[in-house]
């Protein structure tokens, strides 16, 4: 069973750490088998929750993502890059669950897209993980 | 009034309702969305959300179109004139290519 949220941030962050940007790919400890940077520390979050967020990651190699996010549903930032940070968590965490209101079956997972001239920010909850992927317009 | 608010949401292709809403009250509804003050509600409630997310480059507002996208129809919401307007439209469906 995972520790305490408190533990995470510490083992990720070190004492008083700030919890931006969470180290990348194979940092979760004991899960990278051997890769660079495997004894790196964890991010917090769910049990999972940093392999779920490693997908999207790996989607900034995309040149036309310039951010992703991952949040949980208390909008909580479980990792992020690029263009969506932070302040940005909360947001997304609230759009995704509001969405989810719009229709009673519960399968029926909703994609929130914030569309512009400039870009679309794609938003769904995947389980209790909420992702967003900013993507400009080709 | 109403037919001039409406007039452009009745052509929208594959559109089966609209929602005209402001400040959370609904001036016009359609089809599907006839009398639907629960999802003007939390249309209202999504489109106040969003307009709070501001990227770095401070976009003003961030969006032009929220779209929320199902399974087989999307609602697709923007604003103008103080008004939000809303239509639900059938998601394009591919028809399988017969070998």
């Amino acid at each position: 069973m995972e520790g305490t949220l408190e533990q995470h941030l510490e083992d990720t962050y070190g004492p008083g750490g700030t919890g931006r940007d969470p180290p990348g790919p194979g940092g979760e400890r004991g899960q990278a088998g051997g890769k660079k940077g495997g004894a790196g520390p964890r991010p917090a979050g769910p049990p999972g929750a940093h392999r779920r967020c490693v997908s999207p990651l790996r989607s900034m190699k995309s040149p036309a993502v310039v951010g992703v996010l991952c949040t949980d549903s208390q909008g909580l930032n479980l990792g992020c890059r690029g263009t969506l940070s932070d302040e940005h968590a909360g947001v997304i965490s609230v759009l995704a669950q509001q969405a989810a209101k719009l229709t009673s079956d519960p399968t029926d997972t909703p994609v929130v897209c914030l569309e512009s001239d400039s870009g679309n920010i794609m938003i769904q909850k995947h389980d209790s993980i909420t992702v967003a992927v900013h993507k400009l317009a080709s | 009034m109403s037919s001039a608010l409406t007039q452009g949401l009745e052509r929208v292709p594959a559109q089966v309702g609209y929602l005209v809403i402001s400040d959370g009250a609904v001036l016009a509804s359609s089809g599907e969305l006839q009398n639907d003050e629960v999802s003007a509600g939390l249309l209202s409630g999504l489109v106040a959300a969003a307009s709070g997310l501001r990227l770095q480059r401070g976009l003003d507002p961030p969006f032009k179109r929220l779209s929320v996208v199902f399974g087989d129809h999307s609602l697709l919401v923007t604003v103008s004139g103080q008004k939000l307007f809303v239509v639900k439209r059938q998601n394009h469906v591919q028809e399988p290519v017969t070998v």
